[in-house]
């Protein structure tokens, strides 16, 4: 089970929403978030917070979405933790270039609440041996605009 | 010969003085001696022409052997047409009268054979004066009038030769052929040299060849550079602008040639001049087309980099607020919300559509700021400046901002650009100011130098306004300093800051459609510097 969360993105109305669907999930997750790439890799250096998987948006400031996935897959200690792309633009449009980049999959921002909320509690139902399992299960339904490595 | 003749009249004119018997033996030595030559033919002639004497020399230049013929005329020498016009019996006369006579003609040899001869015929006197016969001498001239006519022939050939090179020459119309002295004066002028440089021959020929050239070419002594490599390397070519009569130009190729006698010695030059006046406009018009193809290109590739960036606003900036809207609508639809959420969620609903709409109009300006159709004009960026601190005089006031400028350059461009430029650039620096510190910018501007062009100029060989825009706002990292200028990028967070981040995509739109450039250098917290770069008049 997936308990440990970690959310990238510069938006405030979107790490809002991220929050309050895992909190509608399950109270006891715990969300750490950053408004940029550099205060990720910061948090994530200092060692106050061990997330299980990373959401990353693309389009922050300081330090973008792609910029801090090469950040991550470089550093040993860092690499293995798995990367959810996590942007407005369509994932047939940046999905292969997340998975080349190292990321477990590219979640397109979803148009619905209900829809953000579903896709969390899936991945909170699954370990993280069987994360990329669940992904592709996802992909196959068709539910959400997703790619997987 | 003339000696001979006159020995031989005294001699004769001895024989009959007092020392007779002495005069007699040297008269029958000396008639010895005369039988003997045999270069003349030298005989004596009756009063009427016929031979009474006949000579070795007589012998073997006409043919005949003495007994044949002492006692016949001498006229059976001569060929029948001068037997018709009766020169023998002339000469003979022509002697009496003057004592002498001399000629140069054909004679006819024994065996009919014609022969050059050259003959003086002198009269003998008696004691009272009388003619009592002639002497004749003959020398056989064959081989000197064939060596003289061979010598004759060719002399003519020459000639004509000569003559006809001169004219081919003087007709040659595509050519300037001229033949300069060694001071570079013309002395010969053709058809070709007329019609390519306007001049009639009589208006040209005694003067310098420096006529041609420009007054900037003379300035910098390029007729007497061209003369002394001629001189040294034998020939001289160049290419360049030349003057007709008329003051009017035309593009020509020059040859020089330096001309030598047999000695060496200069004696001065041939000059060959086309009017490639046509080949050089022609050659002008591809450079042209070439500048113009590679600002086109460079255009399209401006344009089809901003085509790209356009996908990617539609694909996520104006994909971002539609979506909020779609869930906060559809958060509204929950069952359980209570007043407050709703109107939580009506207020997200509505500032996601302002955000639509300030987007867009964002993508309106930005494509307006687009060559399409605009008049270029030549536009005064001190103007361009003060309308802009117009524009922005409430935000100047309430910032304390302090705006100093040196003297701007005019430059020819689209005003509405050059305004959003400026506009933008301004707003930013006071935009991006440090808390509680009044911004101040400085513009300035100055004529940067070849080398110091960034590589993103399309054209190399034009000089460019730098004008540099210096603030000491919160700056950036430098390693930001390309993507600032991107579509709707921003370095700070989203609830940190009004506007769409297009301000800085439109202003190097507008120093790209000018076919300019701009970039940005910072030291975080110290203040950021934008240049931008425009060409310069021509």
């Amino acid at each position: 089970m997936i308990r440990n969360f970690f959310l990238a993105d510069d938006d405030p109305d979107d790490t809002d929403l991220f929050e309050e669907a895992l909190k509608k999930i399950d109270k006891h997750i715990v969300l750490d978030t950053a408004t940029n790439g550099k205060e990720l890799i910061e948090k994530l250096h200092t060692g106050n917070t061990t997330p299980e998987i990373i959401f990353l948006d693309v389009n922050m400031p300081e330090l973008d979405g792609w910029e801090s996935l090469k950040t991550l897959k470089q550093h040993a200690g860092l690499r293995s933790i798995p990367v959810v792309m996590y942007s407005t633009s369509a994932a047939v449009l940046d999905g292969n270039k997340a998975i080349k980049a190292g990321a477990v999959c590219y979640f397109e921002k979803p148009p619905s609440f209900v829809k953000l909320k579903d896709f969390l509690e899936k991945i909170t139902h699954t370990s993280k041996e069987r994360l990329v399992d669940t992904l592709k299960s996802i992909e196959a339904s068709k539910s959400h605009n997703i790619v997987v490595a | 010969m003339e000696l001979n003749n006159e020995q031989f009249r005294a001699d004769s004119v001895r024989n009959r003085t007092s020392e007779q018997n002495h005069t007699q033996l040297t008269a029958a030595r000396f008639e010895r001696m005369i039988s003997e030559v045999e270069d003349y033919a030298i005989f004596l002639l009756d009063v009427n022409g016929n031979i009474l004497s006949w000579n070795k020399g007589a012998e073997k230049i006409k043919g005949y052997r003495a007994d044949e013929i002492i006692g016949k005329s001498h006229q059976l020498f001569y060929p029948p047409e001068d037997r018709e016009r009766k020169l023998p019996q002339q000469l003979l006369e022509e002697a009496r009268k003057n004592g002498k006579a001399v000629h140069e003609g054909w004679r006819i040899r024994k065996n009919g054979d014609p022969f050059w001869g050259n003959i003086t015929i002198t009269a003998i006197h008696d004691d009272f004066g009388h003619v009592t016969g002639f002497l004749k001498l003959t020398k056989d001239l064959t081989e000197k009038k064939a060596a003289d006519d061979r010598y004759e022939t060719l002399l003519e050939q020459l000639r004509r030769s000569e003559e006809r090179y001169h004219k081919m020459i003087t007709e040659v119309q595509d050519y300037a052929i001229l033949l300069l002295d060694v001071d570079g004066n013309i002395q010969n002028w053709n058809i070709g040299a007329e019609l390519i440089k306007g001049y009639k021959a009589n208006e040209i020929i005694g003067k310098s060849f420096k006529n041609f050239y420009t007054t900037e070419d003379i300035i910098n002594g390029l007729p007497d550079k061209l003369l002394k490599a001629a001189t040294e390397n034998g020939k001289a070519s160049n290419e360049g602008w030349r003057r007709r009569k008329d003051g009017s130009t035309f593009w020509a190729s020059v040859v020089i040639t330096a001309l030598h006698d047999e000695h060496g010695a200069l004696i001065g030059y041939s000059k060959v001049t086309r009017d490639l006046t046509e080949r050089k406009k022609y050659e002008d018009r591809l450079l042209n087309n070439a500048v113009e193809l590679e600002l086109k290109n460079h255009e399209l590739l401006n344009l089809n980099a901003e085509l790209s960036s356009f996908a990617y606003v539609v694909s996520h900036d104006l994909k971002e607020p539609v979506r909020k809207i779609r869930i906060f609508a559809d958060r509204q639809l929950e069952p359980d919300n209570t007043m407050e959420d709703m109107q939580a969620f009506a207020r997200k609903i509505i500032s996601s559509a302002e955000r639509m709409q300030a987007l867009m109009e964002s993508v309106l300006l930005y494509s307006r700021i687009s060559n399409e159709n605009m008049e270029q004009e030549t536009i005064d960026l001190n103007d361009v400046l003060k309308s802009v601190k117009n524009d922005l005089e409430l935000v100047i006031q309430d910032s304390k901002a302090q705006i100093t400028a040196t003297r701007l350059p005019a430059i020819k461009g689209i005003r509405f650009q050059m305004h959003q430029l400026f506009l933008n650039l301004l707003s930013n620096a006071m935009k991006f100011s440090k808390p509680g510190l009044p911004p101040e910018i400085s513009i300035s501007a100055r004529l940067v130098p070849f080398s110091s062009f960034p590589e993103e100029l399309p054209l190399a060989d034009r000089n460019y306004h730098q004008i540099i825009f210096a603030d000491n706002g919160i700056g950036f990292e430098q390693d930001q300093a390309e993507k600032i200028f991107d579509v709707f990028k921003r370095l700070k967070q989203k609830e940190d800051l009004t506007g769409t981040g297009i301000g800085l995509s439109i202003v190097k739109k507008a120093a790209l459609n000018h076919h300019g450039y701009v970039t940005a250098e910072s030291v975080p917290g110290k203040g950021s510097q934008f240049h931008v770069f425009l060409p310069a008049i021509e």
